[in-house]
């Protein structure tokens, strides 16, 4: 990656929109209030800066509002910044809206030859990709019907058809997925994974988290028209949420035209770990609605250690998950208890000291930990969430930790599935020579 | 410069198919379709023909023919120009999505314009041949004119289009303002009407150069005024120069305005 040339770059971008109090836009009006229109500027984005390499996946991700979509218009050429600069390199493909281009009149075939011609294809070469486009649109009959008569759902089958086929090197997409069914979107991501095979720039704004770090290799959270935080998915993305429902918990989400100044720029650090050692004890339990419990016992910190380091684990490998706690109060009768969900939120696997037959845990003041220990971690490949959790015998929950950590899970085998059943096969009698166990 | 024109020649494509679909949608769901483009001047024709020779009986020789040249060649301007001062606006949903050079939006309006000029011709020049006309070689002068009568309509599109979308009045003014003109410019009744002042007056007006061009050419069966025909090009010209320069300064701002 570190080589690959930098096909997008955005250089100290400053947006304003300007809000108009009143349209001056009759001859009258602009004489009448000639030089002091009436209208406020609305900081769209501030000093951004980033570089997109050949072949990345990027998600934007960031409350509404927040200078995604706007960024995205920069890129496409739609905007022009008012101060910096921003170079784009390659044949640029965008899904920014619905419907972009189609003309209701005309039928969807009629429509594929004239959005084609927008994202700069001749008819040649849109009438050699016809057939591959309406067979992926799955439009059937309605691809000679007008499009007056589509729903948003087949409007975006046809849109994205056209916008992928015309093999773009950077492709934009905003948002617009979230309209189709759950078999096209798949459908959608998988034409996108070959894409971005292919070297294929990807940039997708998305409100769904969860496809974004399965898809992207990079996330940039955008906050009040910076660029907050950017890196590694699962990062960003688990900052973005605790920040976010820990706004909308204390109703600070309402927007407003006055960006606050006083934000420290670039990333923010902070843990989830941290915030919860340094605030009030409520308030860190009840942090982000990912969390909640009496708080008569915390738990501090979690961590996922294997022989592969921490975080991260071999399928098939021993690993340990450490939940260190500290106890505000004498409890009796405790559980200790683990989950284990996939991105999707599937659950995977849950127990507790309870279910495994510990018998009772008393705690007293002070700190300690516990270990979950799996000497044949059997999940497959993937990212999973471990949730945690420290609750009383008639489960009122001490502290409960949804999605505490990450555990990410690889593995040399291709074996399909959510875990590995532990297993061995034998054939009763040997029908090919060459049979062995590899 | 040269980057949009290169970068206009990329977008040839779609040019073109905005085109044909500002030719398709304008007859779009009437019962006789395209057939309209070639029905429409030919009953203009017909009752300018019945008004002209029946009631007022005009003396000119074939004044029908002659007033129907110069009102093709107007029509070709004025619907290009009046269409194309809204077209940022009304193609806002294209402008605030997608990305393409803007100068494409005009230019598909006049685009269309002038094709529609050179479908009339279907019916021009049957009524010239039916009328005793021959072809000669000053109709090779055609092509020439055509361009000269776009360029200048090129131009004065991109203009008003790009100050449209700060100042929506401008289309409503230009109906008025385009009447006005129209009875400044020889259409209707021959220059020759009015005093020689006044008539070197009226030819400062790239319009009449372009009309008068036509007359002489498919009328009078002569080259059209070598003089003339340089200044309107000339005027022509500086009005495209500057009508671009205007729509690319303005255009920046096209997607939060419209």
């Amino acid at each position: 990656m570190v080589n690959k040339e930098i096909v997008i770059s955005v250089k100290n971008v400053s947006k304003n929109f300007r809000v108009h109090l009143e349209r001056n836009h009759t001859l009258k009006e602009r004489i009448l209030y000639a030089g002091r229109a009436k209208y406020r500027d609305f900081v769209a984005l501030r000093d951004v800066s980033l570089d997109v390499l050949k072949g990345e996946s990027v998600g934007l991700i960031g409350v509404n509002g927040s200078g995604k979509s706007t960024l995205l218009k920069l890129m496409s050429k739609i905007l022009y910044p008012d101060a910096g600069s921003v170079e784009v390199q390659g044949r640029v493909s965008s899904l920014l809206e619905l419907g972009a281009g189609f003309h209701p009149d005309f039928s969807g075939r009629e429509n594929v030859f004239m959005n084609g011609a927008l994202l700069g294809l001749s008819r040649k070469e849109i009438r050699a990709k016809l057939d591959e486009i309406i067979d992926f649109s799955e439009l059937g009959d309605f691809i000679d019907e007008p499009v007056r008569s589509y729903s948003s759902g087949m409007y975006m089958r046809l849109a994205f058809s056209v916008a992928v086929a015309v093999d773009p090197e950077i492709i934009l997409i905003d948002e617009i997925l979230a309209v189709g069914d759950a078999a096209f979107q798949a459908k959608c991501m998988n034409r996108l994974r070959e894409l971005r095979a292919r070297d294929t720039t990807i940039i997708i704004v998305a409100h769904d988290t969860s496809a974004v770090e399965r898809f992207c290799d990079r996330v940039i959270w955008m906050h009040d028209s910076r660029v907050k935080m950017e890196g590694k998915p699962i990062n960003c993305i688990q900052a973005y949420l605790a920040t976010v429902f820990r706004a909308s918990n204390e109703g600070t989400n309402t927007m407003s035209f006055e960006r606050s100044e006083n934000i420290a720029t670039s990333t923010e650090t902070r843990s989830i770990q941290e915030d919860a050692r340094h605030a009030d004890l409520e308030r860190a339990i009840d942090e982000s609605g990912l969390r909640w419990g009496t708080g008569d016992v915390v738990i501090e910190q979690v961590e996922v250690s294997s022989g592969s380091g921490s975080g991260l684990v071999q399928c098939g490998e021993p690993l340990d998950i450490t939940i260190r706690f500290s106890v505000k109060k004498d409890v009796e009768d405790v559980d200790f208890g683990i989950g284990f969900f996939t991105v999707d939120d599937v659950q995977c696997y849950g127990t507790n000291t309870r279910l495994d037959r510990y018998g009772n845990i008393s705690l007293h003041q002070g700190t300690g930990s516990i270990t979950f220990q799996s000497s044949d971690f059997c999940l497959l490949p993937g990212s999973y969430w471990i949730d945690v959790a420290c609750s009383a015998a008639d489960t009122q929950a001490y502290d409960y930790w949804r999605k505490a950590i990450q555990v990410q899970v690889y593995s040399d085998q291709n074996d399909v599935g959510l875990c590995r059943v532990p297993h061995q096969w034998s054939l009763s009698k040997v029908l090919i020579e060459s049979y062995s166990r590899d | 410069m040269f980057g949009r024109i290169g970068e206009l020649w990329k977008y040839r494509e779609m040019l073109w198919s905005m085109i044909l679909s500002e030719l398709r949608t304008r007859y779009r769901g009437s019962f006789l379709g395209f057939l309209w483009t070639f029905i429409n001047p030919l009953l203009t024709l017909l009752v300018y023909t019945f008004i002209f020779s029946k009631i007022m009986k005009v003396t000119m020789p074939h004044y029908s023919l002659f007033m129907f040249i110069g009102l093709l060649a107007w029509n070709l301007f004025a619907t290009g120009v009046q269409s194309s001062s809204s077209v940022i606006v009304r193609q806002g949903s294209l402008v605030k999505k997608i990305y393409f050079p803007r100068e494409i939006l005009p230019l598909s309006v006049v685009g269309g314009s002038v094709i529609n000029y050179l479908l009339s011709l279907v019916i021009l020049v049957p009524f010239l041949l039916i009328s005793g006309y021959r072809p000669t070689v000053d109709w090779l002068f055609v092509p020439l004119i055509l361009l000269l009568e776009t360029i200048f309509t090129v131009g004065l599109s991109l203009l008003l289009s790009s100050l449209t979308v700060y100042l929506r009045d401008i289309e409503h003014m230009l109906g008025i303002f385009l009447m006005l003109w129209f009875y400044l410019t020889p259409v209707v009744y021959s220059i020759t009407i009015l005093s020689p002042r006044i008539a070197q007056l009226f030819k400062l007006n790239p319009m009449s150069d372009v009309v008068l061009s036509f007359q002489s050419v498919l009328y009078y069966h002569e080259s059209p005024h070598w003089k003339l025909f340089v200044y309107g090009f000339v005027i022509s010209t500086a009005v495209l120069i500057s009508g671009w320069w205007l729509f690319v300064r303005l255009n920046r701002r096209f997607a939060e305005e419209v």
